[in-house]
């Protein structure tokens, strides 16, 4: 911009300060520099998962790197020290932009520029002599007039001035447009300040150092301790906590790189009931909250309901619908030893918190996590139309053994339908990164599941065991006469011990151990049929114990349940602890996650971004533009014009009025007005 | 002698008002005046400043935009019809011929389909054999795509309350919908630069991109079916969210025609055999500028849009969220193009690739971050 400003006192200090650093600062090269640097930071934030746990970088970069990109910030990209720098900056160079230009451009806007002369008006690009009728007689003036309403019909403001002998019309239109420079790069700074307040740089300080200690421990809150404690009075703030039903908080967790402080808020928040409703599909179709509002500031407690999309706002501080989790359900299982002979016996609980559990004599740590009451999956067929299924309640908890090692369960309460016939569903896996994988545990027609676990008894019943391999020596093994009989009811009995400890996946390598390549399949195959043919036979006994006569016919639904059950004897296991925890009875208590915010700058933001739409607006769609008309004593016209903006709609509009004025130049005698 | 009204069409830019104009306004005054009446006990405050709202733009429009007339009254009567057809029956749409094989809102998509790549194939074939037939075919092929991508959104609108009144939501809410709209919107925007630039020998690449967009609409339907309406998920039913996209389309709409304009701009730049088929490598830099000061225009707006919403839906104006941190990278990078353009008077060739690069970093922002990054915007995961 050519009109900088100079009226800044020529003291030396502020000479040497305006004179270096101010038009560096306020450059647009500069500006763009800022910009471009600021978009490249950016990618580097969204990119990056900001804000994990640092295990989760330490594994993914190892610990050299680990410790460079947490030097860099790289972890929370927006609140590192040079991205702010860059913000500032930014801010500043704009302001200085501002300030350098916005003077310039005011007093433009208010100059008419009528004290052209005829020769710098010959000397402008577009400008062209329009010579009148041969015998004129008109008076600069008349001309003068003419000209004028010929512009003012084109849009533009005019002013009419002697200039010696001549008359000069001066005409501007689109002062808009510097509004809209002015409004545009204010609303930046605007915006910035705004920014900069909700930034909250008091607590980066207060950390840094060393008056807030960040805890980094997952402990309850009234342990922590009171150097992690941030009291009422905080200005700004951004952060969250679950409030199970029926209780209250009067604080909130920030979240500050690996740990977390205590944020104490001036009233009390109690969640009556969160909800869920839910379309027929069972998708979820809001989240509500009824809060209670304790604040001895009020009469009486303020009862409101929140929702997604629909906050409640109290003494500044700003209460949101995040998200919910299990606040404390209790919880009754029935636990299955599995195939250990143990009788089963009830354990209860309360997510969130620990119990003991005692399965062979050895003792193993039960964690609840979480509990849902609703699982909603897509059970459609074709993928035509999404079919939505409630498949009921599911429990999440880990079993961690003595050596500390824990495996996690996902159990889902209600028997779920494969192909029309009811499973439990029980999910392990080793690591969260894992998808869970589910053991399939047949209920069969009596939809019992007494009827799986006293098979599975049977199974791994070693006399039971004995017996059935003996049974199919005596019987089956006749074809290898080479093997004395006792020897193969031995080798019998050793494969289905190994089944039971290993799965198919042992028997599998076992052949792959023993037997040429080119008999795997065969050997397999026999070998998967003994251990059919003995789950066959303990299944009959197992019905005969049950009281079903013998002499029933067998029907697919009795052959798929051998092969259901073999199947999910084989994934046992890797199932680890040997027991199977059914859930029988729930008491659901939600809690609702909750997100408060305290932001004073927001009204700033906004008033900024409301500068800034309207300025951007000016600024593309007003086009700022002078023309002069020098009527001169010979009676011919100069007609010239700038734009600033060099869109290319200005010349076509100059030449539109200069065949108006040319045509009324020659058409007729322009009257003198006087 | 005196400024005639002869002398002054000659400084008007705009052909002269006619009785038709003032008829458009007051039949837009009417209807908005109608519908609420109508309808107006039944609306929030938000549905009226929407509907009021509606009403001012479409007259601005229209007054604006003559073509916009013809075409707001034939998406009108198409969407009336199909939705006269449906009546409160969603089965209709495979029994009833009409709705079946035009109107509703799938078949509605496939014609729009069809015609917008018949009008890229007939603007390219226009251009090659410099034939002013087809580049016309191209440009009526291209309204009556358009037209077919509004009427499938409206019929759209109005099948997601029939099958189920609580699902009833405005076509905005997944990558599904917002190709469509994308399609419309480019669509449009670049037929009223057409007009007005009064050249046509550039639809075959401003349609190219739009077909591009068809393209994946179709892969996108046909492979993932993500056509079946869905209920809306709790963070989307917001009001901010039917201002929000469409005013951030435009913004992608206008980028992407820029970046296309840009191509054609390089290649008119290279002389010869593009060169006397395109219009002056000049003519078309200034539309790319109009395109993309367009495109900032409403993307700014969408951005701020966006940001009231978040305050209201999670908390706060600004968290650096992935799509909200690339709508800031692609709108730096465009006010950085502005700036060189409009203070440091920079145009041609590098400005005309700055502006095909902006197109693969706003392509980043639409689709890439869904596909790569995880962050709060659930819509649209792929
Ligand atoms: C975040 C930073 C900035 C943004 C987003 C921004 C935005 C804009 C926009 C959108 C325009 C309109 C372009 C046009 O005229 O069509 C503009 C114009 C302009 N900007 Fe910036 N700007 C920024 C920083 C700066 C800075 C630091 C300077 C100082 C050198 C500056 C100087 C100007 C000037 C001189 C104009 C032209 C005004 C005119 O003559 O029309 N801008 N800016």
């Amino acid at each position: 911009m050519s009109d900088v400003t100079t009226n800044s006192k020529p003291t030396r200090t502020r000479g040497t300060w305006s004179s270096i650093w101010l038009p560096t600062l306020g450059s647009m090269n500069f500006a763009i520099l800022l910009l471009m640097i600021l978009a490249v930071a950016s990618v580097v934030g969204s990119v990056l998962q900001q804000n994990q746990p640092y295990e989760d970088y330490v594994i993914k970069f190892g610990s050299f790197w680990f410790q460079v990109y947490r030097n860099l910030g790289l972890y929370d990209v927006y609140s590192a020290w040079w991205f702010l720098a860059i913000l500032v900056f930014l801010c500043i160079s704009v302001s200085v932009c501002v300030y350098r230009n916005a003077p310039g451009m005011m007093r433009d806007v208010r100059r008419w520029r009528d004290d052209m002369t005829t020769r710098s008006l010959e000397r402008m690009r577009n400008a062209r002599v329009l010579a009148p009728a041969q015998n004129s007689t008109a008076d600069p003036a008349a001309t003068a007039e003419f000209c004028r309403a010929a512009i003012a019909k084109a849009g533009y403001r005019c002013r009419v001035k002697a200039a010696g002998p001549n008359t000069l019309v001066s005409a501007k239109r689109g002062e808009g447009n510097r509004f809209g420079y002015l409004a545009t790069h204010i609303g930046i700074i605007v915006i910035c300040v705004g920014g900069l307040f909700d930034g909250n740089f008091g607590l980066m300080f207060d950390e840094m150092s060393g008056r807030i200690q960040i805890e980094r421990r997952a402990i309850p809150a009234s342990e922590v301790g009171e150097s992690s404690r941030l009291d009422t009075g905080s200005s700004t703030f951004r952060g969250q906590v679950n409030i199970p039903e029926g209780s209250q908080a009067d604080f909130i967790f920030l979240n500050i790189k690996d740990g977390y402080v205590i944020q104490h808020l001036p009233f009390s928040v109690e969640v009556k009931e969160f909800r869920v409703e839910h379309y027929d599909t069972g998708q979820p179709k809001s989240f509500e909250t009824d809060l209670i509002i304790h604040d001895d500031d009020l009469a009486e407690p303020l009862e409101h309901t929140i929702a997604v999309n629909h906050p409640l706002t109290h003494k500044g501080v700003t209460i949101y619908q995040a998200s919910f989790q299990d606040g404390g359900s209790s919880l009754s299982f029935t636990a299955w030893p599995l195939g250990s002979g143990d009788r089963p016996f009830d354990i209860e609980g309360v997510v969130g918190q620990n119990e003991t559990l005692r399965i062979g004599g050895r003792q193993y740590e039960l964690e609840l996590d979480d509990f849902r009451k609703f699982n909603v999956i897509d059970v459609a067929k074709d993928k035509i139309q999404p079919d939505f299924n409630n498949i009921g309640s599911s429990v999440t908890f880990k079993v961690r053994g003595p050596d500390g090692k824990a495996l996690e369960y996902h159990n889902y309460m209600s028997p779920i339908l494969v192909e029309g016939r009811p499973y439990l569903l029980a999910g392990v896996r080793s690591t969260p990164a894992e998808e869970f994988n589910y053991v399939h545990i047949p209920l069969g027609k009596t939809g019992d599941i007494n009827r799986f676990m006293s098979l599975l008894n049977r199974f791994r019943d070693d006399e039971e065991l004995a017996r059935i391999a003996d049974g199919l020596a005596s019987s089956g093994g006749a074809n290898d006469a080479a093997t004395p009989r006792d020897d193969l009811g031995g080798k019998t009995l050793a494969l289905l011990q190994l089944f039971n400890s290993r799965g198919f996946n042992g028997v599998d390598e076992l052949v792959k151990k023993n037997v040429p390549e080119t008999e795997h399949a065969d050997v397999f195959q026999a070998y998967f049929n003994i251990i059919r043919i003995a789950a066959a036979q303990l299944y009959s006994d197992q019905l005969a114990s049950e009281g079903i006569s013998s002499g029933q016919a067998w029907t697919d639904d009795d052959t798929r349940y051998i092969a259901d059950f073999l199947s999910a004897a084989t994934a046992l296991p890797d199932y680890g602890p040997p027991v199977y925890l059914q859930l029988k009875q729930f008491e659901h208590r939600e809690a609702s996650g909750l997100e408060m915010t305290k932001s004073p700058g927001k009204p700033l933001v906004y008033l900024g971004s409301a500068l800034l739409c309207i300025g951007v607006f000016l600024l593309f769609y007003i086009n700022p533009r002078r023309i002069w008309a020098m009527a001169r004593e010979d009676g011919a016209v100069v007609l010239a014009g700038v734009n600033h903006r060099k869109v290319p709609g200005f010349e076509a509009e100059l030449d539109a009025l200069r065949t108006v004025i040319q045509t009324g130049l020659e058409s007729s005698t322009i009257e003198s007005t006087r | 002698m005196s400024v005639t009204s002869e002398h002054l069409n000659q400084l008007n830019e705009r052909t002269p008002t006619s009785v038709r104009d003032y008829i458009w306004l007051v039949a837009v005054a009417a209807l908005t005046a109608f519908v609420l009446t109508r309808y107006g006990s039944a609306m929030d405050i938000y549905e009226i400043v929407i509907t009021i709202g509606t009403g001012i733009s479409l007259a601005w429009l229209g007054w604006s935009w003559r073509s916009v007339q013809i075409f707001t009254i034939a998406v009108a009567l198409l969407s009336l019809f199909a939705i006269w057809l449906y009546g409160a029956d969603i089965g209709r749409g495979t029994e009833n011929f009409f709705l079946k094989y035009m109107l509703a809102s799938q078949s509605a998509i496939m014609w729009m389909s069809a015609l917008l790549v018949l009008s890229t194939v007939a603007y390219f074939l226009g251009m090659i054999a410099r034939s002013d037939f087809g580049l016309a075919t191209g440009s009526g092929l291209a309204w009556c795509g358009v037209t077919m991508s509004f009427v499938g959104l409206f019929v759209r609108w109005r099948e997601s309350y029939l099958i189920n009144v609580e699902y009833g939501h405005i076509p905005v809410s997944n990558l599904y919908e917002v190709f469509i709209l994308f399609c419309a919107i480019a669509g449009l925007m670049y037929l009223y630069y057409e007009q007005k630039s009064n050249t046509r020998s550039l639809g075959g690449f401003a349609l190219l991109v739009i077909s591009a967009a068809v393209g994946f609409l179709l892969w996108y339907s046909f492979e993932r079916e993500a056509d079946a309406i869905q209920p809306l998920v709790p963070a989307l039913n917001s009001y901010w969210m039917k201002i929000h996209v469409p005013a951030n389309f435009i913004g992608y709409g206008a980028f992407a025609l820029a970046a296309m304009l840009g191509g054609a701009q390089l290649l008119a730049a290279r002389g010869g055999w593009f060169q006397s088929r395109l219009p002056e490598p000049a003519v078309i830099d200034d539309l790319i500028y109009r395109m993309i000061a367009l495109g900032f225009a409403f993307f700014t707006i969408a951005t701020v849009l966006g940001a009231l919403w978040a305050a209201e839906a999670w908390g706060s104006y600004w968290s650096w969220d992935p799509k909200e941190t690339w709508a800031l990278i692609v709108w730096l990078n465009y006010a950085a193009w502005l700036h060189l353009r409009l203070t440091k008077g920079w145009g041609g060739g590098v400005m005309a690739w700055w502006a095909i690069i902006g197109l693969f970093i706003t392509l980043f922002a639409f689709i890439g971050v869904n596909m790569f990054l995880s962050g709060l915007h659930s819509y649209g995961e792929l």
